[in-house]
């Protein structure tokens, strides 16, 4: 299922394309990743969300050359890079840690890269000077590693990355160590960077928000296969497996029997009918509700393409600027988010209308 | 003195026999001594029934020190030294701290000087008696007119060789220097030692008394005797290997055990008294402060007595002390008593080609000579 | 006062152990020489007789040259095959690590002794050569020459510099590896432009280890190379026989001091990295998976295990050629055998003499250890609390020992026992052996101290352990591996010391002493079957400690599927 030929979008030839690759370390017996298929466009920002121990890193590791797989083929631009040194592929790495030769000043770890390949010490000076300046780091030229903060070390290693032009930039986790003020600074310099530079970025990542406001596409992976790739809004609105449902936002997962009603198709749990939007496979099934898309309705308004639900709260959490609501309908627990507002009182025993839109019901693949 | 072939025919079969038990045994013996020995470790020692006696290879075996303290209850350690240097610098920095040491007479000032020897009380050595007329040794072990020991044994230091391999038999210490020996020449690794033969070879007229002049000869004659030498033997056991390996074939002989052990591993090996002469010594028991006690004086008195005597002399072919007339008494074994030097002290003239050691008028010099010469070029 | 008081006994060892004994030697150093007893005038006599004298001048350049050119030969093979360990080996890699230390635990005569049983001229090279035919005599080329020497000292000096370049390598993170090949650099410009500048500090301390023992060690180079195996050692310790110039000792070993300094000191200052490597966990040791090889590729990979596997035969043929001849029937270490036989084990055990020799070594080695055990971790808990220049200048004078040559140190130890009184006996014999395990224990805890969170010790304390208990508890726990490793390293050190220890054993001898008495008055095999056995045991007492520490460490130590 992983490939969407459906969703290749404009017809460019894919700059990363991995085929039935598969990876199993020596140390375990379990299935480090795949066999995946995946493709990656040029020039988008494209992220591998998941959480630890889903093969997100390996796959970047792939990509890169660190390791090779044990079946399947990495394409790079349309080559076969499968057996290729890390160091004959035209992909640069930022690591989780950065990687900056702790021996080796600002200025000599950017021109690294450009030594290995001979390019002549002119073209490293001016090349240099862009990218330093390109990641704002005038006057740090000489200083070495460890005299730098955590994020003028990141965007060294990012400009480190970049400056031997690659056709793809592998970001491991780049913005782990750092603090959340930071990360956030960080996110807005890498997607700004990526639109200049116009490079590939492969971002790995298991931090969803970072995953949804920076990418282009993203994949998410669990246990060693690709669950579902997308826009961030087909991944958030219209996950496909309950992992994705459930890692990505919050989610009411419902078993439920899907039947074809007299409006459409529906979900039955219960007693509760809930209106699909589209069409539908009859059966056992689990539908996904975004506990932010069920909405408490006002007596006597008008439900749009969907259901109401008489409801008793049985729980009620404060946030803030949200409240978390535990609802039991018509024997089916439901949790609402519903933004915060003076007026509104809560309380457990309180009876409530709900309504559901029927595009927010999800028919779960799994 | 002529040539004396140890490897002779008159050499019985018997004592090579004898011997090789002896070492068996004392290895038997060895074990149940040290086994009490090693309980003692870092307990002070009892000063009334244990010494320390600091000696050289083959003097005092296990099994008769093991005998000795059956019959008296006296414990004895003994320590091995590998050079008189060695000796002197481990009595000096207090690593061995010993009753008894085997000085040898050219040395017994340099110990006193340093104030490491009580004066030696004679009286106290029942068995004194037994020393041969032949020695002078209250003159030679007394400083300032104060007797500082007595003699347990004495003997020479001659020039050693394969017999096979060595043709014709040498009578000169210039067989050293020969070119067809380059590189299989043994010598001891101790410049007091040696010092004396480089002397008596290069014609010193007084080879403890050594000129500017003769000291320069000395210096040329060491450096030309280099590149004939491979390895420095540390001790006669060392030696023994070095030539028993084929690594030597000819040397100053620090020890004629060294001679008499190679023959009994089927060795051709021979020793004589060069023509230039040839060093000779006395090793004497002096004591040290803390040894100056009855328990030491009575270990000396029956290392005196003729049965230790006959014991040391048929394991190590050495003269020991004892005139020809006690050694007869102590029925020494005839054929190893010809091998010694216990009938010829009695011929006339004999000593006339011995040069007996006496301190050297300067340590420093020699041993700067020597170190130089170990260094090389 | 509450300050005053831990530091107190550091001043004390400090005085006692190192600042005195030094001081003497220089202060005997200024004294006049009279007929073999030091006079107390002053004079520098001493040092101008030094610098005069050709001799002196000519074997302090030999030594050196001999001790550069060893431990740089060491460093050559060692280097390679830590980094081969280190970069490419996985599932073997302690196996590989441990091989290379063992033979440390090995006495040093006896490997010693072991090459002279090779290369003699009735040897086993010799008698090999001739047996299939290669020579018709046995050649005298190959023992008592400079080259020999040569090998010898390399070949005790590869497990220091092994040990200390491969602590070095396995401290790069492996991301940096990675980055560079990332950034375009293949195999070799990885080494030369990453990993050998992030490791040749360690290589340096290596270097600089084995150049220290081998300029010390005099022993060695007389035995196995004869007349041309004269070093400065035996000059200086020559000063201490019937010539007696202690005064004249003193001075040429300060001058050797000297010179050994100005060495470490260019060593130091050439193997200087700029930069720190922090603690980062690096991408451990992933499975890379294979990729096809190329013809080249393949002769590199084949260069890469020759390089690897031939030092161990280096390392091991000299152990097994004693191993073997602890079963020849004959006493002479020849080929072919005469037949074999139990003969020499059967006295060993019978042996008592070897038996209180061995007692002795693992009493003083044993008593060593465990003071220093104490003494070491308790100064390090003091150091650890201070982060002040000058607790860094009292670490350096504390670990001042370990830096001088063997020869320099006993002959200030012996100056400075004769002083203070100190009699012979093994106490002594401890002393002088803590002097330099001591700081090495300190400063292996120490290294680990500094890289506990020190709030564990506060979380202990906060929840009601006084400061023992938390040490108790909390720290001795997290110390333990750090505490085996360097209680087997001062075992090692200890048990195998001989220079020093020569010049302050009294009656009873080390086994080493033992030994290099047996090797001059009567070698039989039953030495070789002694070292067989502590081969042996020696083998087994470091496979259980690593057994133990492994258990000890476990989850921590497996290396965590990094992010995947």
């Amino acid at each position: 299922m992983p490939t969407e030929p459906a969703d290749a979008g404009p017809a460019t030839a894919p700059i990363v394309s991995l085929r039935r690759v598969s990876k199993t370390y020596d140390q375990s017996r379990v299935r480090a990743l795949g066999p995946v298929d995946i493709d990656i466009r040029s020039g988008e920002f494209f992220s591998v969300l998941g959480p630890s121990g889903s093969g997100k890193t390996t796959m970047l590791r792939l990509i890169a050359g660190f390791e090779v797989p044990d079946s399947g083929q990495v394409f790079i631009d349309g080559a076969d890079v499968t057996w290729t040194r890390p160091y004959h592929r035209d992909v640069n790495t930022v690591f989780q840690n950065y990687a900056l030769f702790p021996h080796m000043t600002v200025a000599a770890n950017l021109a690294y890269p450009l030594r290995m390949r001979g390019t002549e010490a002119g073209e490293i000076a001016r090349r240099s000077a862009d990218l330093i300046e390109l990641v704002d780091m005038q006057g740090y030229e000489q200083r070495l590693p460890h005299q730098l903060s955590g994020g003028q070390r990141q965007r060294v290693a990012l400009a480190r990355a970049l400056i031997g032009r690659p056709k793809v930039v592998l970001l491991d986790e780049p913005l782990g160590a750092l603090d959340l003020r930071l990360r956030q600074q960080m996110q807005s310099v890498l997607k700004r960077l990526q639109r200049e530079v116009e490079i590939t970025f492969i971002y790995v990542t298991h931090d969803q928000g970072e995953a949804l406001s920076m990418s282009d596409r993203l994949a998410v992976m669990h246990a060693g296969a690709i669950d579902q790739i997308g826009t961030p809004e087909d991944v958030y609105y219209r996950p496909e497996t309950r992992f994705v449902a459930a890692f990505i936002g919050r989610s009411n997962l419902v078993a439920c029997r899907i039947e074809r009603g007299a409006g459409g198709w529906q979900a039955r749990a219960g007693d509760v009918r809930l209106a699909l939007g589209g069409e539908a496979a009859p059966g056992e099934a689990t539908v996904a509700i975004r506990w932010e898309a069920i909405e408490l309705v006002e007596d006597g308004s008008v439900p749009e393409a969907g259901v109401h639900l008489p409801a008793t709260i049985d729980s009620v959490v404060f946030h803030g600027d949200t409240i978390e609501l535990g609802l039991a309908a018509q024997g089916v627990t439901l949790t609402a988010l519903v933004q915060a507002k003076r007026r509104l009182r809560f309380a457990p025993g309180q009876p409530v209308t709900v309504g559901i839109a029927s595009d927010d019901v999800v028919v779960l693949r799994d | 003195m002529g040539t004396r072939d140890v490897n002779g025919a008159g050499r019985p079969h018997t004592k090579r026999v004898t011997k090789t038990l002896g070492r068996r045994r004392f290895l038997k013996t060895a074990a149940a001594t040290a086994g009490v020995a090693a309980f003692s470790i870092g307990r002070r020692a009892h000063a009334a029934d244990e010494i320390t006696v600091f000696t050289w290879e083959t003097y005092h075996e296990p099994p008769w020190v093991e005998a000795y303290t059956a019959k008296t209850g006296v414990k004895v350690n003994i320590v091995n030294t590998g050079s008189v240097d060695e000796m002197y610098s481990k009595t000096r920095s207090g690593a061995i701290e010993a009753d008894l040491i085997l000085v040898d007479s050219g040395s017994v000032s340099r110990y006193v000087k340093a104030g490491l020897l009580a004066p030696f009380d004679a009286a106290k050595v029942a068995n004194v008696g037994n020393i041969t007329a032949s020695l002078d040794w209250k003159g030679i072990n007394s400083v300032d007119g104060q007797l500082y020991g007595v003699p347990y044994n004495w003997g020479t230091q001659p020039l050693m060789y394969h017999t096979e391999k060595v043709t014709p038999a040498p009578d000169s210490w210039g067989v050293l220097w020969d070119p067809k020996y380059k590189g299989q020449v043994n010598m001891f690794d101790d410049s007091y030692v040696t010092f004396p033969m480089i002397a008596l070879y290069v014609g010193a007229k007084d080879p403890f008394n050594l000129t500017d002049a003769e000291f320069e000869k000395c210096r040329e004659a060491l450096l030309a005797l280099r590149p004939q030498i491979r390895t420095i033997a540390k001790g006669f056991d060392d030696a023994t290997s070095i030539y028993g390996a084929g690594d030597a074939v000819v040397g100053y002989c620090q020890n004629i055990a060294v001679v008499t052990d190679l023959v009994e591993r089927g060795l051709p090996f021979a020793y004589t008294f060069p023509k230039e002469g040839t060093p000779s010594w006395v090793d004497n028991f002096v004591v040290t402060e803390r040894g100056n006690r009855q328990a030491s004086y009575d270990f000396c008195s029956e290392c005196l007595s003729l049965g230790w005597q006959k014991q040391f002399v048929e394991f190590s072919a050495n003269n020991g002390i004892l005139s020809l007339d006690n050694a007869r008494a102590a029925a020494i074994n005839e054929d190893i008593l010809k091998n010694t030097n216990v009938i010829d002290q009695t011929a006339p003239g004999f000593f006339d080609k011995l040069v007996f050691f006496l301190p050297p008028e300067d340590f420093d010099r020699r041993l700067e000579i020597w170190n130089e010469f170990k260094a090389g070029g | 006062m509450r300050r005053v008081l831990p530091i107190a006994p550091i001043y004390l060892w400090l005085i006692l152990l190192v600042v005195a004994p030094n001081l003497l030697l220089i202060v005997a150093s200024v004294w006049k020489n009279d007929g073999g007893v030091m006079l107390r005038e002053f004079t520098v006599a001493n040092y101008g007789k030094v610098l005069d004298s050709s001799t002196y001048r000519l074997l302090i350049v030999r030594t050196l040259y001999t001790a550069l050119g060893a431990a740089l030969l060491a460093a050559l093979i060692a280097y390679p095959m830590a980094c081969f360990a280190s970069l490419k080996l996985r599932r073997h890699k302690l196996t590989a690590v441990l091989l290379v230390i063992i033979p440390l635990w090995v006495s040093l005569l006896i490997r010693v002794f072991a090459w002279r049983m090779l290369l003699g001229e009735n040897g086993v090279l010799n008698s090999f050569l001739i047996e299939i035919g290669v020579l018709n005599e046995p050649s005298d080329a190959f023992l008592y020459t400079r080259f020999t020497v040569f090998l010898t000292l390399t070949y005790v000096a590869i497990p220091y510099v092994f040990i200390t370049a491969y602590t070095a390598l396995e401290r790069i993170p492996r991301s940096l590896i990675e980055a560079s090949h990332d950034c375009g650099a293949n195999g070799l410009r990885t080494l030369r432009h990453v990993i050998w500048p992030l490791s040749r500090q360690g290589v340096a301390i290596g270097f600089a280890l084995a150049f220290l023992i081998a300029v010390a060690d005099y022993v060695t180079p007389a035995m196995v190379g004869g007349m041309d195996g004269t070093m400065v050692g035996v000059m200086i310790q020559s000063q201490f026989g019937l010539a007696g110039n202690w005064p004249l000792g003193a001075a040429m070993a300060i001058m050797l001091l000297l010179a050994v300094a100005l060495f470490v000191a260019v060593i130091a200052r050439l193997a200087r990295v700029e930069g720190r490597l922090e603690a980062t966990p690096g991408g451990a040791g992933l499975d890379p998976g294979r990729r096809p090889r190329t013809a080249a590729e393949r002769a590199q990979r084949l260069g890469q295990w020759t390089l690897f596997i031939l030092p161990y035969l280096f390392l091991y043929t000299p152990l097994a050629a004693v191993a073997v001849f602890s079963f020849n029937a004959s006493k002479i270490p020849s080929l072919p055998f005469t037949g074999v036989t139990l003969e020499w084990y059967a006295v060993l055990f019978d042996d008592a003499e070897i038996g209180a020799a061995l007692r002795l070594s693992l009493l003083v080695a044993g008593s060593t250890v465990a003071i220093a055990l104490v003494v070491g971790t308790g100064f390090a808990l003091v150091f650890a609390g201070r982060r002040r220049r000058f607790s860094n200048v009292l670490l350096g004078t504390l670990a001042l020992p370990v830096a001088l040559p063997g020869v320099v140190l006993g002959v200030a130890l012996v100056v400075a026992f004769q002083v203070f009184g100190v009699g012979p006996g093994v106490h002594r014999v401890i002393l002088g052996h803590l002097t330099f395990v001591m700081p090495i224990v300190m400063l292996i805890v120490l290294a680990r101290l500094r890289l506990l969170d020190p709030s564990y010790a506060e979380a202990s304390m906060d929840l009601g352990a006084n400061p023992l208990r938390t040490f108790i508890h909390v720290m001795l726990p997290m110390l333990a591996s750090a505490l085996i490793g360097a209680a087997l390293l001062g075992l090692t050190l200890s048990f195998d010391e001989i220079i020093v220890t020569f010049f302050l054993t009294g009656v009873q001898p080390t086994l080493p002493v033992y030994v290099w008495n047996q090797l001059r008055f009567g070698f039989t095999p039953a030495v070789n079957a002694t070292f067989t056995c502590i081969g042996i045991a020696s083998f087994l007492i470091v496979v259980l400690a690593t057994r133990i520490l492994r258990a000890g460490a476990g989850v921590r130590a497996r290396p965590a599927l990094a992010g995947a």
